[in-house]
């Protein structure tokens, strides 16, 4: 037990420390590395949280999916011959002090809230099984849109990135 | 009867006749200048018929005014009196100018400028008739300066000879000295009393110190008009101007002026006013006589006499003889006026007779004598002239002497004695100028014939009027004693013994001038240094006239160009402030308006995550707001 | 402090970062990787509900939202893509058009 929170603190350190890295560094790729980062201890939070289906999901499509799909628009984007590549931030002062002001009034949103989750439930397992059939049965609306969702996402970002001349 | 208000036009039309006769004369181009001697005689003969008619209408005392300046605490009124004195006034001037004019067609038949010296002549008339008739002090004064300029204009009318001109100046500025004192009293008078007419004067309930203040300020307008000591330097100098203007002004009428005022304003008088008034009056009479005594030139002659017989009435005036006074100036009126259009008519004669030779000074009674013969009408009536001057009985002269004689020997004696050898000396001075003008042989030829009939007419009426003929009251008398209806008493003895002081003075004149024609008494001469005196006043005036325009270029000149200066850095400062501070102001706030607009403007750049930003922060604030 | 309630401050924190990345960075593509922090924080806080529960609803709706996410990611980068392309450029500071010219 003693591993499995110590596991549970140190992702939640390595996700913080990730997140970090994306703010803190100058470097396009270190910043998609603290995105990596941040991604995995996510996937791992999960996997601690008993959704095991959703971590394996997670690390699929967002560490190998989205974040490789990144790392090549940074490729694609290349530094124009002679020009010095522009990262870093502006206005951090204004944004330090929405960000915190929104991050207070969520806080305070929820404060005097009892999550109520103190006492040990039951363990769902076999979850794979458990997902699938509630997608069919429960969740069967928004499994069908979500394929049209994909798939209209698919056709329009391959002919929205062709390189067609005629239209902008 | 008391005169009603119809008179006034008669009298308006007694005052203006001589004015609309100055003023067409005025008019009158040199081409026609002939018709200006005409115009104004018949006008002034007008004049005289309709100040006749008023004087013999006359009933009762009366007063006519019209307000003339409202003032909240008083009020001027312009207006005339009527009664006995102003009238017989009237007449004697009318008369006067209207003989003065007859004489001046002969006299200026040759001048130039005749159309003007006529419309002068009127100017006068009118003038002092105004002064006779007013009733209020302020009028009266501004009468008082019109005839003291007609004078100026008249004495200069040769202006061309610089000594004419000089003469008509040093006449105007001397009587413009008296002139000051004359308004200071009036003014004192103003002050004092609150009104000015003449018939509210009296000492009944008045402050005596001013009252003495204001009659001895009027005594020195007095002494400036009516030629008294120290003011008389001015009359033998004016006799540069023509004879019948000396016969009029200088002898008859305008020094007369002076008298006749003190006479107007006898109940303001105090008796230290009055003895003032007598102590120079009897000075003046004495210097007078003197001079009258040593002058070769004929009409300084009748000149000084003049001086001295008003110092005489100013005497009587103080004397409190104002009747006699009053007489003799109406009696001098006459035989004065009468002696100078003879001597007028003498050096008419002489000038005709002399015509090519110009270096002959025919003034100079020198050189005149021996007219008794060629000039016989001349000579009969000046010696009636020169007679009543001595006083001499049965003439107009002796009367109003003995009255002055009989009340200044009952008042004082001191002044007495001054009058009683007064007339010793103009007795020997009147018989020394008769003497050397007529019986003398002459020192030229002087082949002079009689002076024209309009020449001689005027004389004639004169010293007509200088006889005594009349049977008033018991005793023999004139025609102006008449007219006054005055009465008088002299003492057996007064007569006798004045009787006594003339035939002694007409002889010692016999003795002294039957064989010394050409004696002069040097130290008499300079007309008593009082010529010298008066330009030392000229001189001190002068130094300060130059010392306070030097104060003033130096010191006022300086405090005003300071003032423009600061008016000017004034100006600046102004120009300073609106630019800096006012146009600072509206500018500044513009560029507020400016600065802020930009702050706004900078938050709407175009970049997708400030419109982000901001809206994301206006919903923190927003939520927070409604939170708190 | 049980799982979820450090999880929850956890997805606060994600999320507060993800939206400070997007105020601030000057990169496009650093942007949608802070638009893909938020999404998870999303999912996480919803997980985290989700536990010592028998239901699996919240699992299945960080599913979806992964789901979406993805989508969203694809299109984002030919957007990005089609941008890079025409303005040279990946910075959106760049392409200010919106801004009148003043």
């Amino acid at each position: 037990m003693i591993v499995l929170e110590g596991m549970f603190y140190g992702f939640v350190a390595s996700c913080v420390l990730g997140a970090f890295a994306i703010i803190v560094f100058r470097n396009l790729v270190y910043n998609a590395l603290g995105l990596l980062v941040c991604l995995v201890s996510v996937a791992g939070l999960y996997g601690l949280l008993h959704a095991e289906f959703l971590a394996a999901t997670q690390l699929m499509i967002y560490a190998g999916g989205v974040l490789v799909l990144i790392l090549f628009g940074i490729i694609l984007t290349n530094r124009v011959a002679g020009k010095k590549w522009e990262v870093g931030s502006r206005h951090w002062v204004a944004g330090t002090l929405v960000t915190l002001g929104i991050g207070y009034l969520l806080i305070r949103a929820y404060r005097p809230a009892d999550f109520g989750l103190n006492t040990p439930g039951p363990v769902a397992d076999k979850q794979a099984r458990q997902v699938g059939q509630l997608l069919m049965s429960d969740y069967v609306a928004p499994f069908e849109v979500s394929g049209i969702v994909l798939l209209v996402c698919l056709v329009g970002a391959a002919l929205a990135a062709s390189a067609y001349k005629k239209s902008i | 009867m008391t005169p009603d208000s119809s008179i006034v036009p008669f009298v308006l039309a007694v005052i203006l006749t001589p004015l609309l006769a100055s003023w067409l004369c005025a008019l009158i181009r040199d081409r026609i200048s002939w018709v200006a001697p005409i115009i104004a005689s018949v006008l002034q003969l007008i004049s005289v018929i309709l100040a006749l008619i008023l004087f013999v209408n006359l009933t009762s005392d009366a007063e006519f005014t019209t307000p003339w300046l409202t003032l909240p605490t008083s009020a001027i009124h312009i207006g005339f009196s009527i009664n006995r004195l102003v009238l017989t006034m009237l007449v004697v001037v009318a008369v006067i100018s209207f003989l003065v004019h007859l004489f001046s067609i002969g006299y200026m038949a040759d001048d130039d400028a005749v159309a003007g010296y006529f419309s002068r002549l009127s100017f006068f008339t009118f003038a002092m008739m105004g002064l006779v008739l007013s009733n209020n002090l302020l009028v009266l004064f501004c009468f008082w300066e019109l005839v003291g300029y007609s004078s100026y204009r008249l004495i200069g009318h040769w202006h061309e000879r610089p000594s004419a001109a000089k003469a008509a100046t040093k006449a105007f500025m001397i009587t413009k000295a008296g002139d000051l004192g004359f308004l200071m009293g009036v003014l004192l008078l103003w002050s004092s009393t609150g009104s000015l007419e003449i018939s509210s004067l009296s000492l009944s309930e008045t402050n005596t110190t001013l009252m003495t203040a204001a009659g001895l300020c009027i005594f020195i307008g007095v002494m400036g008009k009516s030629a008294q000591f120290p003011l008389f330097n001015w009359l033998p100098d004016a006799m540069e101007g023509p004879t019948p203007v000396s016969a009029l002004i200088h002898a008859a009428t305008m020094v007369a002026a002076g008298v006749y005022l003190l006479i107007r304003l006898e109940p303001m008088f105090t008796p230290l006013c009055l003895t003032v008034m007598t102590g120079i009056g009897a000075i003046t009479a004495l210097l007078g006589a003197l001079g009258a005594l040593v002058q070769f030139d004929i009409k300084k002659i009748l000149a000084y006499s003049t001086i001295s017989q008003l110092g005489l009435m100013v005497m009587a005036m103080g004397s409190e003889s104002a009747q006699g006074g009053y007489e003799h100036l109406l009696h001098h009126a006459f035989f004065k006026a009468g002696l100078f259009l003879g001597a007028g008519s003498i050096l008419h004669a002489a000038h005709q007779a002399l015509h090519h030779e110009h270096d002959v000074d025919v003034q100079d009674i020198r050189n005149l004598g021996g007219l008794k013969a060629t000039m016989p009408i001349t000579f009969f009536c000046f010696l009636i002239c020169a007679a009543a001057l001595a006083g001499l009985p049965f003439t107009s002269g002796f009367i109003s002497k003995e009255i002055i004689l009989t009340q200044i020997t009952a008042s004082s004696s001191v002044v007495s004695v001054v009058a009683w050898v007064v007339s010793f000396l103009t007795a020997i001075y009147s018989f020394r100028l008769v003497w050397y003008v007529f019986y003398k042989s002459p020192a030229i030829h002087l082949p002079v014939v009689e002076a024209p009939v309009i020449m001689r007419t005027a004389t004639i009426v004169l010293s007509a009027g200088s006889i005594s003929f009349l049977w008033f009251e018991g005793k023999l008398s004139t025609l102006t004693h008449v007219m006054l209806q005055g009465s008088y008493h002299v003492p057996f003895s007064i007569a006798t013994a004045s009787i006594l002081v003339v035939l002694f003075g007409l002889a010692t004149g016999y003795l002294l001038f039957r064989n010394k024609p050409t004696q002069s008494w040097t130290w008499i001469e300079p007309q008593f240094y009082l010529d010298w005196i008066s330009t030392q006043w000229v001189t001190i005036a002068k130094a300060l006239a130059s010392v306070t325009s030097y104060w003033d270029r130096a010191w006022i000149d300086r405090v005003l160009h300071g003032l423009v200066y600061l008016q000017v850095a004034a100006a600046y400062l102004t120009q300073w402030i609106d630019t800096t501070l006012v146009d600072g102001v509206v500018n500044g706030s513009s560029a507020t308006v400016r600065g802020v607009g930009w702050a706004f403007r900078t938050a709407v750049n175009g970049k997708i995550q400030s419109y982000l930003l901001w809206a994301m922060a206006a919903l923190v604030i927003f939520i927070l707001w409604t939170l708190y | 402090m049980s799982k979820p309630e450090i999880l929850f401050y956890l997805s606060v924190f994600l999320l507060i970062t993800g939206l400070l990345i997007v105020f601030t960075k000057k990169n496009a593509i650093v942007i949608l990787m802070g638009i893909e922090l938020i999404l998870n924080a999303a999912n996480l806080n919803l997980v985290a509900f989700n536990y010592n529960r028998p239901e699996l609803d919240g699992q299945l709706m960080a599913l979806f939202i992964i789901l979406v996410a993805v989508c969203e990611a694809a299109v984002g980068i030919a957007i990005l893509l089609k941008m890079y392309h025409y303005y040279r450029t990946t910075i959106p500071d760049h392409i200010s058009e919106l801004k009148e010219k003043w």
